[in-house]
């Protein structure tokens, strides 16, 4: 009886294996036009850009910008605009006259016009467009708030949300509420911004409004009324499950025609593991997991039809200062941080991939430097090159004393604080502790400490840190130093490092605040000549008065196989400056236009 | 007096006959003696250097290098201390949480009982992440100590012993040895700790060494969130690093770095189990049949 029992379960095992490997074999030499990737998504799946976690990595799948932006050629590539004019504070777009939705409804400036009306009303931005009006069906004629800034053009053309989020006939019935929640919602920032006192009853009214809308918003669900998502995109969410997520051809798409890609395929990008397994097994085409210099080399290996390109995601990593704690007040003190970190070690365990932070900190991206801040600039600054002699020089010309291999400061006190960095970023976090290491070793008593998951914004707004790790500059939207200065100087970081952008710092050119510098440079952001004159300036300051110390300038790794598709571009290829931000932007691009498709 | 000194020499005469419980010891041991003087002995430098990144094992490298090109020996040395204190305590106050409340629950009944029997209740049910997330955000400013940090983790830990344990003292208070007692009026202390406590001590015991692994990933995760002090060279941190950072397990040449690691976490928890089997063994006069 044993015997039989054995014998029927090696037999069952084998047939298992034999029929599981038939299958394995078939699934690998199956050709088919899918373009498999990996991301996330909520599930159960809405449909409702509005609802949590919108639509996940089908995001630039189904939603189409006016245009796309290359930035490293500079040039727009014209998507659901035919072509665009700008006059003043009027942005006019000519929408495509063949764009339909994925229903067979044509798309129509109403739709442009209920979108931002939508986003307006829902989300609270953007207020920078002060009227949209449909001109006729294919045209769209945008007016700009008196104080917004004229980049913003750039935000409307490219961003994926502005122009086909929202479709007219089947959001129709909120329409009106939107559009009276996004009035009031732009009349009280308006108010706000110029100085006026906005009354209460406004406020009241506002929030009644806005939250009668979201309660209604919220919970649409248009794949589970509809049974489907009508999207302007190239590809429709068609089957959702846990694991999977499967986009379908819009056969309305204008591009319909040259695209070959018959689905798009999402695995669930449950670790980066996960993602590195499938890569080497071929189950990804393509993907942009952060992946360590071994681990990289035994995949290049293993499956040698595994491609990377790494694109500068355009923004560093810097270690960032509260400067209300008195300690990072000092100059000396930031200078002696700066000339101590060994940015090479930091970077090689941290994003080996990423671009090393160069010797001068001017708050230009370092891949970009050269672009914008000229030799005679450069002449005239500090070079931070690692030197442990050169930080206590200045440590030392400064007042400050070491006392067995602890630093003080002029008044006694011990050079000591803690380093915060975000624990779910795991590059920040091996890049905190190779920091904290080397400062240790320096002779200043440095602990690190983790932020737990989702309360980096709370810690970081809420000023409870002494040192962290953090996005330095970023040229996220518009991708100009005048984003990144923004950034240091007006926006994010001069917010959470309370840095005293408005006061005036000395400069080879006289004394200039750099808050003043970027007002400066956004109004004459389209005169290179005076704007590249204002950035000399601003470089000059960043580099001098430190108001970040950068790491590395942050790259996306972009692993592709070329087993099952072709048409990936060059290494030199523009078009992979497109991916930061929004990689399946990329994506979407070469197979919409027929360039990347199955062998 | 007397009676504990008559149990201790007892114990050590039955420690030389009892080899599970002698190498359970000596392994413990080895390790509480590397987490008091492994530091002195073995220095540590955290200087990164990549290109000396995943050296395999030799002379100078007993264990090779890690990700970083530091010495993994002289990490698991130096975070020995680390490991030992937080989970031992962790598992201590586990361990008394958990059989206090355990054996009161056992062996009261009525509305008291019943209050043990919720408290416990809750605890088994409480969902630990999600609670660890609130403790982080409660106390994110605060610099516990080891005390505070192992009594956050044994809050966590303790109530499936608890559970078990009061199963145990149900089956054993209706035994006729406790009727005698409480027939001879003895005061419920007695009871509980001279006649109940003994037949529970054992399984007590195995617990304990069982909490090890537990303490460990707790703190781990209290370590990630900020709740307790960043240690890299703590043996958990050092395998997150390993197999999720470094991804180790997707590189031949770096083997020996989650191997190393992993073997040191499986000899302490294996000392504790095998001690506390080998106690078993010795106290349990039914599992010393062959006296």
């Amino acid at each position: 009886m044993k015997k039989t029992l054995i014998k029927i379960f090696v037999l069952f095992m084998s047939l298992t294996l034999i029929f599981s490997s038939f299958n394995f074999s078939f699934a690998a030499t199956k050709k088919t036009s899918d373009l498999k990737l990996a991301s996330d998504w909520p599930y159960p799946f809405h449909g409702n850009p509005f609802g949590p976690g919108a639509v996940g990595g089908a995001w630039w799948f189904v939603y189409e910008p006016f245009a796309y932006y290359i930035p490293q050629t500079g040039q727009y590539i014209p998507r659901l605009a035919e072509k665009w004019t700008i006059n003043g504070s009027k942005l006019t777009v000519y929408l495509r006259k063949n764009a339909k939705w994925s229903d067979g409804r044509a798309f129509t400036a109403q739709d442009v016009v209920n979108t931002v009306a939508f986003i307006q009303a829902m989300w609270q931005w953007p207020y920078e467009i002060q009227t949209v009006r449909a001109i006729n069906p294919n045209t769209v004629e945008f007016t700009l708030w008196k104080d917004a800034p004229t980049s913003f053009m750039h935000t409307i053309l490219t961003d994926g949300a502005m122009g086909s989020l929202v479709p007219y006939h089947v959001y129709s019935k909120w329409y009106g509420q939107a559009r009276q929640v996004a009035e009031l919602g732009k009349k009280i920032f308006y108010d706000t911004q110029s100085g006026k006192t906005v009354s209460d009853e406004t406020k009241k009214q506002y929030e009644k409004l806005s939250s009668a809308l979201r309660d209604q918003v919220n919970k649409f669900s248009p794949y589970k009324t509809l049974k489907r998502m009508p999207v302007v995109g190239a590809y429709e969410p068609t089957k959702i499950i846990q694991s999977e997520m499967v986009l379908s051809k819009n056969k309305y798409h204008w591009l319909a025609n040259k695209n070959t890609t018959e689905r798009v395929v999402f695995r669930r990008w449950s670790s980066n593991e996960f993602v590195w397994a499938s890569l080497v097994s071929g189950e990804l085409d393509a993907a942009h997991p952060n992946m360590p210099k071994d681990v990289v080399e035994q995949l290049k290996f293993i499956n040698p039809n595994l491609n990377v390109k790494t694109v500068s995601d355009l923004s560093e990593i810097a270690l960032i200062f509260n400067f209300n704690n008195k300690l990072f007040k000092d100059l000396n003190l930031r200078k002696a941080i700066a000339y101590v970190i060994d940015k090479n070690k930091v970077k090689d365990v941290s994003v080996w991939q990423a671009n090393p932070a160069g010797q001068y900190y001017t708050g230009v991206l370092s891949s970009m430097q050269s672009k914008w801040v000229n030799s005679a600039t450069l002449s005239k600054m500090t070079k931070y090159t690692t030197s442990a002699a050169s930080a206590e020089n200045i440590l030392k010309k400064a007042g400050y004393t070491k006392k067995d291999n602890q630093w003080y400061t002029p008044s006694n006190e011990p050079v000591e604080f803690v380093l915060s960095v975000y624990g779910p970023h795991n590059d920040w976090v091996l890049a905190a502790r190779e920091v904290v290491q080397q400062l240790n070793k320096f002779g200043f008593k440095v602990e690190m400490k983790l932020i737990p998951d989702g309360m980096r914004d709370q810690v970081m707004r809420s000023g409870e840190y002494e040192c962290a790790i953090e996005f330095g500059s970023a040229w996220w939207g518009y991708p100009h130093p005048m984003t990144g200065y923004a950034r240091l100087y007006q926006w994010d970081i001069a917010n959470i490092t309370a840095f005293p952008s408005k006061e005036k710092f000395n400069t080879p050119w006289g004394e200039y605040s750099p808050f003043d510098l970027v007002e400066e440079l956004r109004v004459n952001i389209n005169n290179s000549k005076k704007a590249t004159e204002i950035i000399q300036k601003l470089a000059y300051i960043t580099n001098e008065y430190l108001p970040v110390v950068p790491l590395f300038e942050k790259v996306l790794p972009i692993y592709y196989s070329s087993a099952r598709l072709t048409g990936w571009p060059s290494a030199q290829d523009g078009r992979w400056s497109l991916a930061p931000g929004g990689i399946e932007r990329l994506y979407n691009l070469l197979i919409t236009e027929g360039v990347l498709k199955a062998k | 007096m007397s009676e504990l000194r008559i149990n201790l020499t007892k114990g050590i005469s039955l420690f030389k006959y009892n080899k599970k419980a002698f190498i359970g010891f000596i392994i413990i041991l080895f390790y509480v003696l590397m987490a008091i003087f492994g530091r002195y002995i073995v220095p540590l430098s955290l200087e990164s250097n990549f290109s000396e990144r995943y050296l395999a094992p030799s002379l100078k490298h007993p264990f090779g290098t890690d990700y970083f090109g530091i010495d993994i020996f002289a990490q698991i040395v130096n975070g020995a201390r680390t490991v030992i204190g937080l989970s031992m305590t962790s598992s201590f106050f586990a361990v008394l949480i958990g059989t206090i409340l355990g054996i009161l629950r056992g062996y009261l009944t009525g509305k008291i009982g019943q209050l043990v029997d919720a408290i416990i209740s809750i605890f088994l049910v409480i969902p630990s992440f999600p609670a660890l997330l609130i403790m982080a955000a409660i106390f994110a400013d605060s610099n516990l100590n080891m005390v505070q940090i192992s009594l956050i983790v044994a809050l966590w830990l303790w109530a499936p012993l608890a559970k078990q344990v009061s199963a145990q003292v149900m089956s054993i208070k209706s035994k006729e040895f406790i009727e005698a007692s409480k027939m001879l009026n003895m005061p419920l202390y007695y009871i509980v700790f001279k006649d109940i406590f003994p037949l529970v001590a054992p399984y007590i015991l195995v617990n304990f060494a069982m909490q090890l692994k537990g303490a460990m990933e707790f703190t781990i995760g209290l370590m990630f969130l900020g709740l307790a002090k960043f240690d890299s060279t703590h043996w958990g941190i050092m395998l997150n690093y390993a197999l999720y950072q470094a991804g180790a397990l997707y590189t031949p040449r770096a083997f020996h770095y989650p191997f190393f690691i992993i073997l040191n976490i499986i000899l302490l928890i294996y000392g504790g189990i095998i001690f506390a089997q080998g106690l078993e063994e010795t106290f349990n006069p039914k599992l010393r049949g062959h006296e």
